[in-house]
């Protein structure tokens, strides 16, 4: 999923000075896996900003809504009349929660209240990893189903470098080293001889680097 | 939620897991029972409980919030009482990010094979609140009121 | 073929090379290095130039190795992945070329969280083995790496970092096979207090034919106290300091740490020469250059054989 954190509080009320009617809108899908921006969310975040707001002296009106998806056109729609109302929206979407709907209500305005991070899973309860930088060329069947360009901090292919220590990499004990991750599978899968051909240098043009994406199915079009 | 705003009073919400017999005995005793400005409500387990609910507590007026949960590895669901523990500690933080002190959100096992009184637990914890002192939100008014 | 550089020729020639370290300034007056560069005339057949080491931002390698080759040293150009993509890369090649530099040390850098800039984009679009192939391909093929012809070619000497001591231990010496393969020429270490550990990889990689096909230098670092012994032990990732050396350290007078740490790194260059397999020694005396002479002298090293012009 797409995961993204709250920005601090402080932050978010910056964003959102001057409101008076402001609506604040979760997304369902991702950002309430990891815990930022689902409906609870939604009712922890209106329940501070009211907080914050009358400590403030501030007479601000708060609404809460949520959507499935912040991503698809006909849920967005769902919202239209909150939206109205609003002279302010926080979105609690991540990055592409937030550009949909302001491109869906293009007379408003939108802020976002989540920093979105990264393409991850939940690796157990409480703890969010980055597996995919969507590189727009999958490599993963060569490397024992690990990405040496979103886990390895230096995204190298022909890894791993001399800093890797116990199994973890140099910019930080916390962090795996992507290539012992690797090496161990390819060893557990007898496919070691893998890692002894050289790696040509990545084609950046299919990830983000080239442009930004967008992909065209004519059979789903209408 | 119910609001027993007394003119003087602290508004304190008590949530409780319903395995704890003294203090469903004190909810079956009825309102009249209970000090003034205290919200009594039994829940499934304490770890019911979510952060949001408990920052709506005081996003609507209560200047405390008080969870007992059964004794540490007596919750019939397991871990469901740890689950709330966690959940307090992180409801408190948020409000000490605006400011309020986090010891308004007491979480507390319940210690088990004693006989605890609910009364005084809870008239404890209105101690001190009292010596903490409102929080200045009123949040029954939307628009806000003046914040002290 | 005929060796494009000193330090090439000293090594076909089957001399027990010297190669040595300089750390260039943070600031644009590259006086600083010119005087530890002459410090290390006559005593090294080749001066390595750093690349924003650690990701420090200092003087470039390549401005520096101008510096030092005016002076009349000769210069390794070190080359990072890091900061740089493969347009600036063959471009800096053909440049060092254009510049009389020979030797180019392929390598992959630190992290830039650990330098001054650690909001910096970390570029990493080659790593230091792809380097090496883009390198080679330039000179042996009068290529760059999309197939473009080349209107003239560089001329290399080609090397590579290896890390006898880092993890995963067991793929060590793939990785050093998968550098020659694809054009190291020479090899520096990191620096050597394991003995133990670094015979064993040399004796993996001689039974992979690598010390044939490759001219391995063993990295030797002076310790200059205690502290720092225990500093490199613990904080340096890929580095291996065992106890016993920590303990040798320990064992000098306050005053005379830095001469013990002289006297095992003298120790530690004759073991070296002893090795079969290993043709060189890197001396990596950052801050401490005025002692590489010395330790050098002491190992029967000096003097160096004369640069051919």
């Amino acid at each position: 999923m797409i995961v993204a954190e709250r920005k601090p509080l402080a932050e978010i009320l910056e964003l959102v000075a001057g409101a008076k009617r402001l609506l604040v809108v979760g997304c369902d899908t991702c950002v309430a896996e990891c815990a930022a921006g689902g409906r609870k969310e939604v009712a922890e975040t209106a329940a501070l900003l009211r907080m914050a707001f009358e400590q403030a002296g501030s007479e601000v009106e708060v609404r809460e809504a949520s959507l499935d998806r912040q991503c698809v056109n006909q849920f967005l729609a769902q919202v239209g009349e909150d939206v109205a109302w609003a002279d302010t929206v926080l979105s609690l979407g991540c990055g592409a929660g937030v550009q949909a709907l302001a491109r869906f209500y293009p007379d408003q305005v939108f802020v976002p209240a989540l920093n979105t991070q990264f393409i991850g899973t939940t690796v157990e309860a409480g703890v969010w990893a980055e597996d995919c930088s969507g590189c727009g060329d999958c490599k993963l069947a060569y490397f024992g189903a690990v990405c040496p360009l979103t886990r390895c901090s230096k995204r190298l292919l022909n890894g791993p470098c001399g800093g890797s220590r116990n199994g973890k990499c140099e910019v930080s004990p916390d962090v795996d080293c992507a290539w012992q991750l690797i090496y161990d599978r390819l060893a557990a899968l007898n496919q070691l001889d893998r890692l002894r051909a050289f790696v040509a240098p990545n084609d950046w043009s299919t990830s983000h680097s080239g442009r930004p994406r967008t992909i065209i199915r004519e059979d789903r079009r209408v | 939620m119910a609001r027993h705003m007394s003119k003087q009073g602290e508004h304190i919400v008590v949530r409780f897991c319903h395995n704890q017999a003294g203090f469903m005995n004190l909810l079956k005793a009825g309102p009249k029972a209970l000090p003034a400005g205290v919200d009594l409500a039994p829940l499934p387990c304490s770890g019911k409980v979510e952060p949001h609910q408990i920052l709506s507590f005081f996003a609507a007026g209560a200047d405390g919030a008080l969870i007992q949960a059964c004794p540490l590895g007596a919750c019939r669901f397991v871990e469901g009482n740890r689950r709330a523990a966690k959940r307090a500690a992180y409801a408190a933080e948020r409000l000490s990010e605006l400011g309020l002190d986090p010891a308004r959100v007491r979480f507390r096992y319940a210690e088990a094979g004693s006989n605890e009184d609910p009364e005084s637990i809870i008239q404890e914890f209105i101690k001190s609140i009292r010596a903490l002192g409102p929080t200045g939100l009123t949040g029954g008014r939307r628009g806000g009121g003046k914040a002290k | 073929m005929t060796p494009v550089s000193n330090l090439a020729r000293i090594l076909s020639e089957g001399q027990f090379a010297v190669t040595a370290e300089c750390g260039p300034p943070q600031g644009a007056d590259p006086t600083p290095l010119k005087e530890k560069g002459s410090l290390l005339k006559g005593a090294a057949d080749a001066v390595n130039l750093t690349d924003n080491q650690t990701a420090v931002v200092r003087l470039s390698s390549l401005a520096s190795a101008v510096a030092l080759k005016d002076l009349g040293l000769e210069p390794v150009l070190q080359v990072v992945t890091r900061d740089r993509n493969r347009i600036a890369l063959q471009s800096d090649l053909l440049g060092a070329s254009s510049l009389g530099l020979r030797n180019v040390l392929c390598l992959t850098g630190d992290h830039q969280s650990f330098g001054n800039q650690a909001g910096a984009m970390g570029v990493f679009d080659l790593d230091s083995i792809q380097l090496l192939h883009t390198a080679r391909t330039m000179r042996d093929q009068g290529r760059l790496i999309d197939g473009t012809e080349l209107s003239s070619r560089p001329f290399f000497f080609l090397g590579a970092a290896a890390n006898p001591f880092a993890d995963p231990l067991g793929f060590r010496v793939i990785r050093l096979a998968k550098k020659i393969d694809a054009g190291a020429e020479f090899i520096q270490t990191q620096c050597i207090y394991n003995r133990e550990r670094f015979e064993a990889w040399l004796k993996q990689a001689r039974e992979e034919g690598l010390t044939e096909r490759a001219f391995i230098l063993g990295g030797i670092t002076p310790l200059k106290s205690v502290r720092m012994a225990e500093y490199m032990a613990s904080k340096v990732a890929g580095m291996d300091v065992p106890e016993e050396v920590i303990r040798r350290m320990k064992g000098a007078p306050a005053k005379g740490q830095g001469a013990e740490g002289i006297r095992l790194a003298v120790e530690t260059i004759e073991w070296l020469k002893s090795l079969g397999g290993v043709a060189g020694v890197h001396l990596m005396a950052i801050g401490w250059e005025e002692k590489v002479p010395e330790i050098l002298e002491a190992a029967g090293l000096l003097p160096r054989p004369a640069q051919a012009d």
